[in-house]
């Protein structure tokens, strides 16, 4: 699936590249104009103030890390998982994407954990166009983005739980949207589902380039790690890092 | 013993393959406070019905209490009457003190009044029955049965 995300990327940039080369061209008119991505201003969780305020030089070095680690690897989208629920995941690429909008780029924020999406809840958003709305209705990804300008941050939130997460991220619409995606952006943080949540075999975000494996020691023992990351080499996602939290 | 210590050279040496699982990019500590939202932390609010549902199911109660009470009341009265009344005992004195107490007793005792007013089983049990004429016979008649005038049967059907 990542094959065909980069192909398409590969093809769009050719078609970019001939374009600026025949300066003559002129692009065709849109036949409608697309809606303009709402705009928000973002109620962001005191949790993660807090972080940002008490440990806020962790973050920034992270934020550099991930950017060396971006820019040396080609790293367009990023997954950030954990092997169950309840260790902090949401939170922390909350914080770290803060710390990534300071920079230089776009950077997209998708709620990526399809059985319970968290992410409009913290940020206190009810969004209308949600990514299953994309998905499955095929409704445009203009409507279902939400710019927050004043945080120089994009948010692709899930309204609800999907029902088939392993039919959804098998689709060719979710394919598509990647690619499209990745043109527009310059990272692409998904908060993924956790590994091994209840008795179903993970459901892994293929369309990424990496993952980051957030961990709680309370939690979670070095054994749900190492099978966490076979689980992650199964398919096909380099394993970047740990990101340990509550300790 | 030889199978036993190789086994566990494979557990030790699988154990060092293992290593660390992958790099620690960042240690997050935990953060003091347990709430997520302050602005919006507030005391758990008293789960309340709607003020429509409160007054329809106090409404409703106080019917049902109502009417299980006059229920209860009714019978109650029944059977004191029943058992103040020996068999075979019915008479006409009994029937007038029973009206006489229901004039001052008011509306529920008017009931036990129509009560006590049905006629006693000796009444019911020297009443001559309607005569029944056995000796006669009648034809029985079907329902949406139509049968000839003469009461004759069809040829073909006299079971020949």
């Amino acid at each position: 699936m990542r094959d065909v995300d980069q192909a398409l990327a590969r093809h769009h940039a050719r078609r970019a590249a001939g374009a600026s080369s025949r300066p003559s061209i002129v692009p065709p008119a849109p036949h409608f104009t697309p809606s303009a991505p709402e705009a928000a201003l973002l109620d962001w969780p005191a949790t993660v103030l807090s972080l940002e305020r008490e440990h806020g030089a962790r973050f920034e070095a992270f934020a550099e890390r991930l950017e060396t680690i971006r820019r040396e690897r080609g790293i367009k989208a990023l997954l950030f998982t954990s092997c169950h629920r309840a260790e902090g995941r949401t939170t922390l690429v909350l914080t770290l994407a803060r710390a990534l909008a300071r920079r230089p780029g776009r950077i997209l924020l998708v709620d990526g954990d399809l059985s319970g999406p968290m992410m409009a809840r913290q940020l206190n958003l009810r969004p209308l166009v949600g990514l299953e709305d994309v998905v499955e209705d095929r409704k445009p990804h203009d409507e279902a983005l939400i710019e927050a300008p004043s945080d120089h941050l994009t948010l692709l939130p899930l309204r609800t739980p999907v029902a088939r997460p392993r039919e959804f991220l098998a689709s060719p619409e979710w394919s598509c949207l990647m690619a499209k995606l990745r043109r527009e952006f310059d990272l692409i943080l998904i908060d993924g589902s956790p590994l091994f949540a209840g008795l179903n075999a993970a459901v892994l975000h293929r369309s990424v380039d990496a993952a980051i494996l957030v961990h709680n020691r309370a939690l979670t023992t070095e054994r749900s790690l190492l099978r966490a990351r076979e689980v992650l080499e199964a398919g096909g996602i380099p394993l970047l890092g740990l990101a340990e939290t509550f300790v | 013993m030889t199978g036993t210590s190789e086994l566990s050279r494979r557990c030790v040496t699988r154990t060092d393959d293992a290593g660390p699982v992958a790099p620690i990019l960042i240690s997050v500590p935990t953060i003091r406070f347990a709430t997520s939202r302050p602005s919006t932390a507030r005391s758990v609010p008293r789960r309340r019905l709607r003020r429509e549902v409160r007054l329809a199911g106090t409404a409703l109660l106080l019917a049902t209490t109502l009417s299980l009470g006059y229920w209860a009341g009714t019978r109650s009265s029944n059977g004191a009457m029943t058992a103040a009344r020996a068999p075979g005992a019915t008479s006409e004195s009994s029937v007038r003190h029973a009206a006489d107490s229901s004039a001052s007793l008011g509306a529920f005792e008017a009931i036990d009044a129509i009560t006590l007013a049905i006629e006693p089983i000796a009444v019911i049990a020297s009443r001559p029955e309607p005569e029944r004429d056995f000796a006669s016979p009648r034809a029985v008649e079907l329902e949406s049965t139509l049968l000839p005038v003469d009461g004759s049967e069809d040829p073909p059907h006299e079971g020949r």
